[in-house]
């Protein structure tokens, strides 16, 4: 009787895992199938003409291009945001004093806050201050989006340090500055490093926040004080027009999306594994 | 020593008193913008509740914006259907996932399929979304809904709305989208359980699947429940899969699983761009985004709170 029941769990347990790894596998499957077929070069190097919407000439070049420049410009003022932060609660506190752990726990709860909601608190000021939907309302919406991801991943490396090496740096008369950029920064780099790609694929990736603060435009990303075009919502426009077409290209700017988020993500951990070779162990 | 070698010292100091300062305040002020989140949405959502009143607001379920009817009863109702729905398919799964992983499988075999599960979740919610319009959306329409029309006619799975964007095709998406967080958490958590507790209650005697049943789950009671409510805020808060299969019509309340559903994210995105002439609309879609916040962050509250004693009690 014992034997059955486990067998039968086991058996239960196999076919969940299958069940997982099949749906996520459907996934990428369908994006690769579907998008490919659909993808043209043309598409991706020219921009939406007029009635693109409707089936006409065009591409997407300026969504693929804004969201670099906003999930890039994103990824750069998170950073230095969250390096600050981050630095100062692992080593000018201990990482387990109580003002780090409040601060760690703050930055789980904005993690968790969804991304619209950021959008909404983004598109509030923008009406208090009357600003228009513009390309630097969006990265500074989108760089509150990833910046706890960028910190509390850059913040799990610093933990993980041994408190020795710090001891080392002191009883050589170091400031904590310089134990900061000499010692806590070498030692952390592939993990600073995976946490800015983390956060630029998230940053790439994200479409609510965005879509309440920087709108869309079907011209190339020019100015800051204009609307830019993103590639997740031009994959969201695409697939909910009624077009056979624009819905072919949709699938094939979804490929593009996932492409450059996969590769993204792969270089991460190439990264990873070739600036570990300075970190002592 | 020469003069030089205090002037250096002196600069290293200023420098250092000056980064722990401004390091200081920079930490200081994420808690400064944190309030600002809530006292901006709140400032913004609050006068409609004065303006029509907590009941009005949370319990009526008219949504017309144009004559000043306000009531969000429907996508409220539909966030949670559609969440909770997705939980009841994703729980399962994902334990039983979780538990494989940790006690049945090698560290090493197990990593790489976290990986996969990493690396899928980091994916754009969009991605998701096309996915359920591609393969889910139609799988439901063709297979699902006929089938459970005829083996089942009641309530719950009868409905006019036959495109199979549905409650159901939202939960299915958003299932396999939370799965990846309940399987790493409950996983790890039930990994920290002590070697030693497994093997004193082997050798009382106990299969592989007793312990499992009888400590272990038990012991990770706690973390699989954090698990959960980590990846039930994380699903009501998911706007743009949600928004693209859910079929999002204003159509009173959503009761069978092929109903339309309009969850909460959803009716901020669609609707944000019309409000600006109307102040109460306005107010209404930031009231919105303020449920959202107070749900979410409830969440994240108890579930982090349950992650962090579990933490400390195994350091």
């Amino acid at each position: 009787m014992k034997k059955i029941e486990e067998s039968i769990f086991k058996f239960l347990m196999v076919s969940s895992l299958v069940l997982l790894i099949m749906a996520l596998l459907s996934i990428t499957i369908a994006v690769f199938v579907k998008g490919y077929n659909a993808l043209s070069l043309k598409m991706i190097f020219t921009t939406p003409k007029g009635g693109y919407y409707l089936g006409k000439e065009g591409g997407i070049l300026n969504a693929i291009l804004g969201s670099i420049i906003i999930a890039l410009s994103a990824t750069i003022l998170s950073f230095i945001y969250s390096f600050f932060i981050v630095f100062y609660i692992n080593v000018y506190r201990y990482s387990k004093s109580n003002f780090s752990k409040s601060v760690r726990f703050l930055l789980d709860l904005l993690w968790g806050i969804p991304s619209i909601v950021y959008g909404a608190f983004g598109f509030a000021i923008m009406l208090i201050f009357k600003i228009p939907a513009s390309m630097i309302a969006g990265i500074i919406t989108l760089s509150f989006v990833i910046l706890p991801i960028m910190a509390r991943t850059m913040d799990e490396t610093l933990r993980m340090i041994p408190f020795e090496l710090k001891q080392v740096g002191f009883s050589l008369g170091a400031t904590r500055l310089e134990i900061s950029y000499k010692i806590m920064l070498r030692q952390s780099l592939p993990g600073i490093l995976t946490a800015i790609l983390l956060s630029f694929g998230r940053g790439l990736g994200d479409a609510a926040s965005v879509l309440m603060t920087c709108s869309f435009s079907d011209s190339l990303p020019t100015s800051l004080l204009k609307p830019v075009a993103t590639l997740p919502l031009s994959v969201f426009f695409q697939l909910s027009t009624p077009f056979k077409e624009v819905q072919e290209r949709g699938y094939a700017s979804a490929f593009v999306l996932t492409f450059l988020m996969l590769f993204v993500s792969l270089i991460a951990r190439l990264c990873t594994k070739s600036l570990s070779k300075n970190v002592v162990k | 020593m020469d003069d030089n070698f205090f002037v250096r010292l002196k600069g290293r100091r200023v420098s250092n008193r000056f980064v722990r300062r401004f390091s200081y305040i920079t930490s200081l002020s994420l808690f400064f913008l944190f309030a600002l989140i809530v006292l901006m949405l709140s400032t913004e959502g609050i006068p409609l509740i004065r303006e029509v009143g907590l009941k009005g607001v949370f319990f009526d379920k008219e949504w017309l914006p144009t004559e000043g009817k306000f009531g969000l009863f429907n996508f409220i109702f539909a966030s949670f259907y559609t969440t909770l729905l997705a939980l009841l398919f994703s729980i399962p799964v994902s334990i039983l996932t979780a538990i494989y992983l940790s006690e049945y499988l090698k560290k090493k075999v197990a990593m790489y399929f976290k990986l996969i599960f990493d690396v899928l979740s980091g994916v754009s919610p969009v991605i998701y979304g096309f996915w359920g319009i591609v393969v889910i959306v139609p799988f439901v329409r063709k297979t699902i809904q006929p089938i459970c029309e005829k083996l089942f006619p009641c309530r719950i799975f009868l409905s006019d709305n036959k495109s199979g964007f549905s409650v159901l095709s939202a939960s299915i998406v958003l299932a396999i989208m939370v799965s990846p967080l309940i399987v790493s958490i409950s996983e790890e958590v039930i990994r920290a359980i002590p070697f030693e507790i497994r093997q004193s209650t082997a050798s009382l005697g106990a299969t592989k699947w007793e312990i499992i049943k009888k400590v272990l789950l038990k012991r990770a009671r706690g973390g699989i429940f954090a698990a959960i409510i980590l990846s039930f805020s994380r699903s009501i808060g998911e706007t743009m899969a949600v928004l693209m299969v859910a079929g999002c019509q204003i159509k009173g309340t959503p009761i069978s699983f092929f109903d339309a559903s309009y969850p909460l994210p959803a009716l901020i995105a669609n609707t944000f761009g019309e409000t600006m002439s109307i102040p109460l609309y306005k107010s209404a879609i930031f009231l919105a985004s303020l449920v959202l916040l107070i749900l979410t962050l409830l969440g994240n509250f108890i579930g982090w709170i349950i992650l962090l004693r579990i933490e400390e009690e195994q350091s």
